[in-house]
């Protein structure tokens, strides 16, 4: 991963941009990437310093050096360092220093220490070549670890990676992200909040034109502006990324002393919005045995975020119409975790409005009565696959109920 | 009921039905609908609550009172009492400045004595966590837990680096009622003063020999642990609870040819500097070098040279052949020689075969190399930097500072490492300095310091 002080930064007041390579560097970068790649590939087997060396032999433009350092690093997390397997350094330096520490203590005060004697005394105790032992005493220090692997791509790739990932090393700055997303798939959404959670990031979310805006940063961001969520936020980049469409505007701590600034950002994946990913076998089974039942619903790729600020969300996979003007959604939770159900019902305690089953396999051990049947929120335990016909009897048990069973019918609770 | 609970090194007040009772710097988070404050405020937060003699349910502190407190009794030295009790007299917070070697960690071990709450000692480097991990350990006898340098585990006795603090206060910092900061001047700057809001510990304690900091920042410990509560100085202390010392700085000339190729280097430097107008009279030139040398050949060229005459000056052959004729004059005696850097460290280990520590040098063999510095199986130790701060060892009656920065505080440290008093012990500090170079005027500037007049 690129450093901030590795992107090529462009300012315009308070806006900054990642540039991408000029046109006119490119072939000296390209050659340079090329030396690069050469100098790891010919350093297998070398310590890091000769990698080193080698890296900085590699000629290049003074005004291509942020770039060229740039091209390095991605270089060098290409290769794998590992200590030269011989003699344990610690044990011979111990001995070593040891018998320096007696032979300087047992000088009188006109002779003069010896240095090359400790060593040959050292190195003939130690059964090691006088070379050898001069080789080993630091073979743990980095410098001396051996280049084992390296792992090679091609120039173009290089300076491709060079470019991708500037733009994530520019978010490692960020004190906040507000990303505009238009989305249609439900597990794309999910892994979103699921690299949310995981990197412990808060957000609100609000509903846009043909998407959702959603802004992040963490809890102490309240406080103060602090880059101590920037490498979280980076790591968000991919998953924003994988969205059909995306623009992002992040808060920047940028340059000495630190000065707020905008840095943007957008991006499309191949197609856009209009390609659909396709369903999860599962729910196209589903839908597919729905379409075959005689029925008046109707069932579509549902495009929502059904979200209770300060509890949770949900992202549901389809939505359920029926022409009396309810409407129900499926969240399908198949084989997630207990703990996921747990934090649906918590939900629908909480408030949530929308009428939403959702689907979990009898394996996750759960009861259906773990939420009432007057709550808007149901959960349908099934074996095996999702039956179409007792979704839809659950469906069923969403639409206002017939005026005959009208004294059954029991206050909800408040929304 | 007002509910506390603490997420992620903060405050999250529930169910508050007057806002006025918290404390200035509560938000209202409109992400979990609550309010907020960083978890630093709990104690403001608690009071506010008590004062409206108002109930709340806490789900936030999780430290616990200790089941005992100190092990063994020693009797505290006078100015130990007095810093215990100046500290108490402020409630528990603030910071106390002893010179290094007085006794510092004892304050501690009295204040941890007093309070009897899960206790987080926080110490700048792992050489200083293993050491604060033995003292707590032998003080209380109790498990003491480590976070930092590959361990995670968590006690009611616990110490960590300020690196791990700041990276896991979000996890730690409901479950400790106290915090001690050991060498606090490294406390304020945007992340490790992160560490100290994101804790709710409402007991603090700072230790420094020199709290103060170049960039002024100092000013910040009061609101992240306390007002300075207790001073005093290395010469008050000397003679009576330190070693008695001396310090002695010597020019040592370069050859010829070292002579040469350093003007030669400097001269180009120099040129440099000189054509793009910059003063170092002014602030922010350092940095206005580091731009321009970025922007042409010639400007890189002007950073090696400056780098190139640096180490000419830091660790000039005839300084080393200098250091010699000192490993030799004390050569029945405990040595500590100081580097600026670690290259130089590595150099004088290879070339005088004593071994060397920096921040490189694996967990067991620091512990290998201070153990057999304090038996006599080694009679000098090289390092740069990982010794300047707080380790003990109190063997060494000799150091040396082969080269060095300009910072006072960072001589003063090292001066510190050879005082710690040890029977009659006579401490002498030796600062090489390569005649007529720039290192001059750096070793004038680290030494305004009062222990050094």
């Amino acid at each position: 991963m690129l450093t901030a002080d590795l992107v090529r930064w462009k300012r315009t007041k308070d806006v900054v941009e990642v540039r991408p390579i000029p046109a006119a560097a490119r072939p000296r970068l390209l050659e340079a990437a090329e030396g690069l790649l050469q100098a790891a590939a010919n350093s297998v087997g070398e310590s890091r310093e000769v990698f080193k060396a080698a890296c900085g032999d590699v000629p290049v433009s003074h005004a291509d050096q942020r770039v060229f350092a740039g091209l390095q690093k991605l270089v060098t997390d290409r290769c794998t360092f590992e200590m030269d397997v011989g003699q344990p350094p610690v044990a011979l330096r111990a001995e070593v220093f040891t018998r320096a520490t007696a032979a300087r203590r047992a000088l009188d005060h006109l002779q003069a220490f010896d240095r090359g004697a400790v060593i040959a005394d050292a190195a003939a105790a130690l059964g090691l070549e006088v070379k050898a032992l001069e080789g080993a005493l630091f073979a743990d220090l980095k410098d001396a670890h051996l280049l084992v692997e390296f792992e090679a791509t091609t120039p173009e790739a290089l300076l491709a990676l060079y470019e991708r990932e500037q733009e994530r090393a520019a978010l490692l700055l960020a004190v906040r992200v507000v990303v505009d997303i238009e989305e249609e798939d439900a597990a794309i959404w999910r892994n979103l909040f699921r690299s949310l959670k995981f990197h412990r990031l808060l957000y609100t979310i609000e509903a846009r034109d043909g998407g959702y805006r959603v802004t992040l940063d963490g809890p102490q961001s309240l406080f103060s502006a602090t880059r101590k969520y920037g490498l979280r936020l980076a790591m968000m980049l991919e998953p924003i990324r994988a969205c059909a469409r995306w623009a992002l505007e992040a808060d920047l701590l940028f340059g000495k002393p630190p000065e707020r600034v905008r840095f943007l950002l957008k991006g499309e994946r191949d197609g856009g919005p209009g390609a659909e990913l396709p369903l999860p076998d599962d729910v196209a089974d589903l839908v597919q045995r729905f379409g075959a039942l005689e029925t008046d619903w109707r069932v579509r790729r549902s495009t929502r975020l059904l979200a209770l600020p300060g509890v949770g969300l949900c992202v549901p996979d389809l939505v359920f119409s029926h022409p009396d003007g309810t409407r129900a959604y499926l969240e399908v939770l198949g084989f997630w975790s207990r703990d996921a159900v747990w934090k649906r019902v918590d939900l629908v305690r909480a408030g949530l409005r929308e009428n939403v089953l959702f689907a979990v396999t009898e394996r996750l051990r759960v009861s259906e009565a773990a939420l009432e049947d007057d709550l808007p929120g149901q959960l349908y335990v099934y074996k095996g696959v999702m039956s179409a016909r007792r979704v839809l009897d659950r469906l069923e048990g969403f639409r206002p109920k017939a005026q005959a069973s009208l004294s059954d019918l029991r206050t909800r609770p408040r929304g | 009921m007002t509910r506390l609970v603490f997420n992620a090194g903060t405050l999250e007040v529930h169910d508050v039905e007057d806002p006025a009772i918290l404390p200035e710097v509560a938000r209202f988070d409109d992400r979990t609908r609550c309010w907020r404050t960083p978890a630093q405020a709990y104690a403001e937060v608690v009071m506010g609550l008590v004062r409206r003699k108002l109930a709340w349910t806490d789900e936030a502190r999780r430290y616990t009172e200790l089941d005992a407190g100190l092990a063994i009794q020693r009797p505290p030295r006078p100015f130990q009492t007095e810093a215990l009790a100046a500290w108490q007299k402020n409630r528990g917070r603030g910071v106390v400045a002893l010179p290094t070697g007085a006794g510092k960690s004892w304050v501690a071990m009295l204040a941890i004595d007093a309070i009897r709450r899960s206790t987080l000692v926080v110490a700048p480097t792992l050489d200083l966590v293993r050491q604060w991990y033995d003292l707590l350990g032998s003080a209380f006898a109790q498990p003491v837990g480590v976070v930092g340098g590959g361990s995670h585990d968590v006690q009611p006795l616990t110490v960590i680096t300020y690196d791990s603090a700041w990276a896991q206060m979000e996890h730690l910092g409901n479950r400790f009622g106290f915090v001690v900061f050991d060498e606090c001047h490294h406390l304020p700057g945007e992340s490790y003063a992160l560490g100290a809001e994101m804790c709710l510990a409402p007991y603090r304690l700072g230790l420094s020999a020199t709290p103060e900091r170049a960039d002024g920042r100092h000013v910040e410990l009061e609101r992240l642990i306390g007002p300075t509560v207790y001073q005093r100085d290395v010469v008050e202390l000397a003679g009576d609870y330190l070693a008695e010392y001396t310090t002695e700085t010597l020019t040592v000339p370069l050859t010829d040819a070292e002579r040469q190729a350093y003007e030669h280097e400097r001269g180009i430097y120099r040129a440099f500097v000189a054509s793009q107008g910059i003063r170092f009279s002014q602030q922010g030139a350092w940095q206005q070098f580091l731009q321009r040398a970025a922007r042409s050949a010639e400007g890189r060229r002007a950073l090696l040279a400056w780098q190139r005459q640096k180490a000419l000056a830091s660790a000039a052959p005839s300084k080393l052949r200098f250091v010699e004729h000192l490993l030799h004059r004390h050569r029945q005696d405990r040595v500590l020689l100081f580097t600026q850097n670690n290259n130089t460290a590595y150099q004088v280990a290879r070339r005088f075969l004593i071994p060397v520590i920096t921040h490189q040098t694996p967990v067991v063999e620091r512990s290998e190399i201070l153990a057999g510095f304090a038996e006599g199986r080694y009679g000098a130790v090289a390092t740069s930097k990982v010794l300047n701060e707080g380790v003990d060892v109190p063997s060494a009656n000799v150091a040396i500072v082969i080269s060095g920065s300009g910072s006072v505080r960072e001589h003063v440290q090292r001066l510190g490492r050879i005082l710690r008093k040890q029977g009659d012990k006579q401490a002498i500090l030796y600062e090489l300095v390569a005649e007529e170079t720039a290192e001059t005027y750096t070793s004038q500037r680290r030494r305004e310091h009062s222990a050094y007049r």
